[in-house]
């Protein structure tokens, strides 16, 4: 298993926070002890480990109060750190628009809607992320 | 009409002669055709004369006054009769030269005599000078034919001017008086714009005020936003550029409400006089429509994003659940637990399944609205 990256869920709503690490732990994926229920303190994280070399892939949602998940890739864009920071986004939206404005962002790998599929985790456990 | 030089028409004037005598024919034609006159028409039968008049008009007649059938006299009688024959220079070729043979020709209507025997050059000059005073005035009746066609052509042509005028008049005056806008007259020239001077029928309707009410008012009085600087401001571009000014102006009616009017101002040139129009269109209910839609907009916009996105986050907790039981633990459930938890999860992907039919049926709707309020 290619555990070399961390996995960090973002999502303003707990219940989603706790479905999502019980899937990742149950299929022994790396993930990161802390988990953020909003986007500022991710934002924060980041910022208090720029120096850090570490590989994180997040798992982010998109619509949550007061910093989106747009602002988030805009900040982690413009820090440039496309080898180490990888973002899934997963969001209840089924608004098609949300996936068109994806493509914008570099850091993107996947796009998915709620509610995350066990078998997508299996299949990303085979895929190399981070080269 | 072509002028001839005056000799050349008078060398080429008709000459008829009549006389009886033939010798005296020959004698008259020779002396005649000597001095240059070569269009003689003659006869020895004075009864040829009257029918040849009635095909032909000579601009002379020399006549003799004793003849076999018919008597000098009675054919200047007969000639004299007829309107159009009553300016033939007759000139009578007699040997009586008594007075009273004289006078009953003029009386009758000669123009002059020649008495036998003929004296060459009095001939000529008697025939030369009622010839030019024929023609001159022929060409004098001619010019007068000529100006009176002018005037009449003239009249005419100032007559249809006029006419093309009134209908043109009756014309703009049934599209102002059909007009749904209401269409005032001022004066922005001035240095105060002056009061209304016209209006048409909508304009009552519009403003609630009378056609004499509104003389008493000028475009301060309706332009609830009126400011010296804007209409000093329309003024300058009405008189640089000759084009329509189009503006949303919130006009002031009767009733003191201020209502919003699409407002447009022409300038025109009106008896040497610069003239302001403004024509005002009654658009609040439109404008209001309009607010009241993007209002329903928005809300259905809200309803929408809600919906896409809110509502279809507690079903994707409900849809993660059911599947990780039905991965996990559907192989310990019973046969009974298991046909609930299907339906539980055939439910929550049917739901999902309403959910993005809303949600595409509203972007459809998004767009289109926002096509059509720009």
């Amino acid at each position: 298993m290619k555990s070399d990256f961390q996995i960090i869920v973002v999502d303003d709503d707990p219940q989603f926070i706790f479905l999502h690490n019980w899937s990742l732990k149950k299929l022994g994926f790396n993930v990161h002890p802390e988990h953020f229920q909003n986007a500022e303190k991710l934002v924060e994280f980041f910022k208090q480990n720029e120096d850090s070399q570490s590989k994180f892939l997040i798992l982010l949602d998109i619509y949550m109060p007061i910093m989106d998940g747009w602002e988030v890739l805009e900040f982690l864009e413009s820090k440039g750190s496309f080898d180490t920071i990888k973002v899934i986004l997963v969001t209840s939206s089924v608004d098609k628009g949300d996936k068109i404005k994806a493509e914008n962002y570099a850091s993107i790998i996947d796009f998915l809607e709620k509610p995350l599929a066990i078998d997508y985790l299996i299949g990303l456990k085979d895929k190399t992320l981070f080269s | 009409m072509i002028k001839k030089p005056l000799k050349e028409s008078i060398l080429e004037s008709r000459i008829f002669i009549v006389d009886d005598q033939i010798k005296n024919l020959i004698l008259l034609e020779n002396v005649l055709e000597s001095a240059g006159f070569g269009n003689i028409w003659s006869t020895t039968d004075e009864r040829e004369l009257l029918p040849k008049l009635k095909t032909e008009k000579p601009a002379i007649l020399l006549i003799d006054l004793m003849m076999p059938h018919i008597s000098g006299y009675e054919l200047i009688k007969s000639i004299r009769k007829d309107s159009e024959k009553d300016t033939l220079p007759i000139l009578v070729l007699t040997a009586d030269i008594s007075s009273e043979s004289k006078h009953q020709a003029f009386d009758l209507g000669a123009n002059d005599f020649l008495t036998k025997p003929f004296d060459i050059r009095e001939v000529i000059s008697r025939v030369q000078n009622l010839i030019t005073a024929s023609v001159v005035l022929d060409q004098l009746q001619n010019q007068n034919i000529i100006l009176e066609e002018m005037v009449e052509e003239k009249t005419a042509y100032l007559k249809a001017a006029l006419d093309l005028t009134e209908k043109r008049e009756r014309y703009f005056r049934v599209l102002f008086n059909s007009s749904f806008d209401a269409i005032l007259y001022f004066n922005l020239q001035e240095e105060e714009p002056s009061n209304f001077f016209e209006c048409n029928p909508a304009t009552e309707a519009i403003l609630g005020y009378t056609k004499e009410e509104l003389g008493g008012l000028s475009i301060k009085d309706l332009d609830c936003d009126y400011s010296d600087d804007y209409y000093f401001k329309i003024k300058e571009q009405l008189s640089s550029k000759s084009e329509t000014l189009f503006l949303e102006r919130k006009i002031r009616i009767n009733s003191g409400e201020c209502r919003i009017m699409e407002t447009s101002f022409v300038s025109m040139e009106v008896l040497n006089k610069i003239q302001t129009v403004v024509f005002l269109r009654d658009v609040t209910e439109k404008v209001e429509q309009i607010e009241t839609i993007l209002n329903q907009n928005k809300i259905f916009k809200e309803i929408a994003w809600s919906q896409s996105h809110e509502v279809r986050a507690p079903l994707a907790r409900m849809m993660g659940v059911i599947d990780l039981i039905d991965d996990e633990l559907s192989s310990r459930m019973d046969e009974e637990t298991a046909s609930f938890l299907k339906i539980i999860k055939d439910s929550s992907y049917e739901l999902d399944q309403i959910i993005r039919k809303i949600s595409e049926k509203s972007n459809v709707a998004q767009s289109k609205t926002n096509v059509t309020l720009g």
